[in-house]
């Protein structure tokens, strides 16, 4: 049986086959890479079916697929560093995003690390950041940045 | 800093719903809010501004332009899924999903007890938070705070209120603290001495021998004078060094004795709940390394920077005395000295910080590699290791490099400045002493003392410049101390205060119910009475409630709702103490203590006679293995005992558990962990054990059950069959009945 998937209307992805519906989620095996097969997941985190980058998926499934993973890479993007202040065991930041400005603590362990051309960084309660890369950074980001790219 | 302001520095979020909105919202459900958390995110994850809160029957949304409802009643499920950054709520109806809601992670604490709550309401449209669940904003305050405090124990900014409850810790050793800055502030002023003795000796002694205004006898008398006043100067100072060292160092080291003694006495009497929040590795840095740096604050900080400061006040005063206008000279430049100091510690703060990841990378690397040297050597990747730890320890030595460099840049030009201050002295000092400068004369003695000072002037300069590292560490340190101070003792251990008498071991409960959280019940309305001597076997899945039951009968924790009693008494009106000493527990992993056999075995009662240490060895299987050992009884085990088998912990935990002759036994998984063999030998260790007591036994494999008086089976954290291993078997379709049959099935395979 045919089996395709839709994006729904409360911002879920559906599985169908024939009438059935099921919510399922869609992750990615490997999710720094663009083609990488998805693995199909139910509530229970179980795997419903392994998607691979070859599959002849229909365009609307494609792209509800497409829209799922949106969810599952999405970070939260940096534009520059307004101030990184160390206190007492935290390091606060300051940081200007696309959604505006965000203001977020890590722990003085936490490093942002290299992340394709730029960096991630993840804050205490587990958001992920992502940082330019150095030469699309200001002069005042990159002086705030440096002493934690050791 | 208050919490609320913490959270808003830490997060920018705002402390609590908005006033406008909650009343919104309770106008709507006509009842207050009890559990409300933000979304920031909307479907198409761009920034959003709304709240998710429940409140009675009602699951409500403020969104900026309008706010919606929903019966709590219409929903079937709820369901929470996360993504790297983001978290997903999807309430489904009878009919499927019905809505979904989004937030970045930091919501996610709240937003899980928005999803519990409308857990429990759809399973039971009229339950009840236990007392234990927080008010909204409370709890609201507490799911978004929880992530940072577990990296960080307490918020920024209350260095002031740190720094005075040190103060109240100091408080007892004042006296000694007093006489520790008398010899500081005698030590200070009579380093100053020698230089000015120098300019005495320049202006007062030699120039007026040269130009015969004073004898020669007249000037050795007076030179010896001096050479007594400089050696008695010498002494002095150094019996203030000494005294002020002994009085305000150990000020440090009381202080520190004092908090270490408080902060392990506080943790012992903090229940199960606490240390299950809290990593062991982390409470232990807080007794030892934190305490070490309040003790550096003292010790150092205090002393060190107060005599420095000191010193450059008394030398400025020095120097003003002997001659204000060269005085200025060399004052002049101090402040813009310090703030040179400043900027050096900031540009180091940054250096080391790169040069402490890398070095944290290395260490990491050794740590992980070590363990594993076994799977290296098998796939024969130790040159690749060593090259992995090779370009490691070159990158830590590039940046420990510029630290150097740093260093070796900025102190000689701390030191050139300082020459040029010197130089300024004998460009302003030399015309007068000459007695060319419009600005009057100088005496050789007072310009030499000028320079003499010169070189005392670094040391406290430096020190100064070091006093905000120290004071961050002390204060950050004091503040991780002071939050176990301040965890509440009563809300975990109860407040019964009545001497538990000697038991008989009936146990009763009675509709008992109990949560972790205050929303998620583990166990429901228990009833179940438990006779003197009977032994008691808990059964259920994984998750069924077994070890909370029991963790409530030894009074871990305590029971939201219903009680427990013990021979007609409830536990939480006797005193925790003298009741636990009449409970005895195994449990799967025993814990032995570093120390001999004997003082493990006696733990419990360190004052039994040995007849009574070698029956309850005996009666364990403990004895034999112990003689066959050279030191007997008083070999030392290693920490945890992990020189022992797990078969013979087990033994010495029981023989531990016999001596103590506890009225009332649990027994939590004590044969689950070990071979067939062993587990005969625990047996038969246990079979005397459980003789004459009330029993409670936790075991997976059921056939280690067949000896109890009758079973117990727990499931979802109900109470669903009691009955004896006969009876409950006999029972078709019964839970006890599909446990055995599932467990039968899974020996039959293994046996295959």
């Amino acid at each position: 049986m045919d089996v395709s998937y839709r994006w729904n209307a409360i911002g879920y992805l559906e599985r169908l086959v024939g009438d059935e519906r099921q919510t399922v989620r869609a992750k990615a095996c490997l999710p720094g890479r663009e083609d990488s097969p998805l693995s199909i997941r139910d509530s229970k985190d179980e795997e419903i079916e392994l998607v691979s980058a070859e599959s002849t998926l229909d365009p609307e499934s494609r792209s509800a697929l497409a829209r799922d993973l949106r969810e599952q890479r999405f970070s939260i993007r940096v534009e520059r560093i307004v101030e990184i202040h160390p206190e007492n065991d935290l390091r606060i930041w300051h940081v200007m995003g696309l959604e505006g400005p965000r203001r977020f603590v890590t722990a003085l362990e936490e490093w942002p690390l290299p992340r394709g051309d730029g960096y991630s960084l993840r804050d205490a309660w587990g958001d992920l950041y992502e940082i330019p890369a150095w030469d699309r950074l200001d002069e005042r980001s990159q002086k705030l940045l440096w002493p934690l790219l050791g | 800093m208050s919490t609320m302001n913490s959270l808003e520095e830490f997060s920018g979020e705002a402390a609590r719903i908005p006033s406008t909105l909650r009343r919104e919202l309770e106008a709507e459900a006509g009842v207050p809010l009890e559990a409300y958390a933000r979304l920031d995110l909307d479907a198409d994850l761009k920034s959003y501004d709304a709240w998710l809160a429940v409140a009675g029957p009602w699951l409500l949304e403020a969104r900026p332009s309008s706010t919606r409802k929903w019966p709590l009643a219409d929903f079937r499920k709820a369901e929470e899924s996360e993504a790297p950054s983001l978290v997903r709520l999807l309430l489904s109806d009878a009919e499927g999903p019905r809505i979904g809601f989004r937030a970045t992670k930091r919501h996610r604490g709240a937003l899980a007890r928005v999803r519990s709550l409308i857990e429990a309401r759809i399973e039971d449209p009229r339950f009840v938070p236990s007392a234990k669940m927080k008010d909204a904003d409370a709890g609201y305050r507490e799911a978004l705070l929880k992530p940072v405090l577990e990296v960080q124990s307490l918020s920024k900014g209350e260095r002031g209120g740190v720094l005075s409850r040190l103060l109240k810790y100091v408080k007892p050793y004042r006296r000694r603290l007093l006489l520790g800055g008398v010899a500081a502030f005698g030590f200070t002023g009579l380093s100053l001495l020698p230089s000015w003795y120098t300019g005495v000796l320049l202006d007062r002694i030699l120039k007026p021998l040269q130009e015969n205004r004073l004898g020669i006898e007249e000037a050795t008398r007076f030179g010896a004078w001096l050479v007594g006043a400089l050696a008695a100067t010498f002494l002095a100072r150094e019996l203030l060094a000494w005294l002020k060292l002994v009085s305000i160092a150990m000020v440090g080291e009381y202080v520190v004795r004092d908090l270490r003694r408080d902060v392990y006495a506080h943790l012992h009497k903090l229940g199960l709940a606490f240390f299950s929040k809290k990593p062991t590795g982390g409470l232990v840095s807080r007794v030892t390394s934190d305490t070490d740096r309040i003790w550096d604050f003292i010790g150092y900080g205090v002393v060190e920077v107060s005599v420095s400061c000191l010193m450059l006040v008394a030398m400025s005063v020095m120097l003003l005395c002997l001659d204000w206008r060269l005085g200025l000279v060399m004052i002049l430049p101090v402040p813009f000295l310090l703030y040179a100091l400043f900027w050096h510690s900031r540009r180091m703060e940054r250096l080391f910080s790169r040069a402490w990841r890398r070095w944290s990378r290395l260490t990491a690397l050794v740590s992980d590699a070590l363990p594993g040297i076994r799977v290296i050597k098998a796939f024969n990747r130790s040159e690749h290791e060593v090259a992995r730890f090779g370009a490691a320890n070159d990158a830590a030595i590039e940046e420990f490099g510029r630290i150097h460099d740093a260093w070796t840049r900025f102190w000689p030009l701390l030191m050139m400045s300082l020459h040029l201050t010197v130089l300024a002295v004998w460009a302003f000092g030399l015309p007068r002493l000459i007695g060319t400068s419009p600005w009057g004369t100088l005496t050789p003695g007072t310009f030499v003392s000028f320079l003499m000072y010169t070189g005392l002037f670094v040391q406290p300069l430096e020190t100064i410049g070091q006093i905000s590292r120290v004071m961050n560490r002390a204060t950050s340190s004091a503040q991780r101390i002071f939050e176990i101070l301040d965890t509440d003792v009563g809300s975990d251990l109860g407040t019964g205060r009545r001497t538990a008498p000697p038991l008989q071991g009936h146990i009763r409960f009675e509709n008992v119910s109990f949560s972790y959280d205050g929303i998620r019940r583990v166990l429901h309305g228990i009833d179940l009475e438990i006779r003197p001597g009977e032994l008691i076997g808990l059964v259920g899945p994984s998750g069924s409630g077994k070890s909370t039951l029991v963790n409530l009968l030894a009074r871990f924790y305590e029971a939201d709702a219903g009680r427990i009693l013990v021979d007609g008494q409830p536990i939480d009106e006797l005193e925790v103490g003298s009741y636990r000493t009449q409970i005895g527990m195994v449990l799967q992993e025993p814990y032995l203590f570093h120390g001999t056999l004997l003082e493990n075995i006696r733990y419990g009662r360190p004052e039994a006679p040995l007849a009574e240490v070698f029956a309850a060895a005996k009666a364990a299987r403990v004895h034999d293995f112990v003689m066959r050992l050279p030191m007997g009884y008083e070999t030392v085990i290693g920490e945890r005992g992990h020189t022992l088998s797990g078969g013979e912990r087990q033994r010495v935990s029981i023989a531990r558990a016999i001596l103590q002759n506890p009225r009332i036994l649990i027994l939590d998984e004590a044969t689950s962990s070990v071979d067939v063999e062993t587990e005969k030998a625990i047996q038969d260790a246990l079979n005397e054990l459980v003789r004459g007591r009330s029993v409670v036994a936790i075991a997976h494999r059921l056939s280690t059950l067949d000896r109890a008086d009758r079973l117990v089976v727990l499931k979802n954290g109900r109470l669903v069959e009691v009955g004896t291993h006969r009876e409950l078997l006999a029972k078709e379709g019964g839970e006890f009945k599909k446990l055995h049959d599932l467990q039968r099935r899974q020996a039959e395979i293994v046996g295959v």
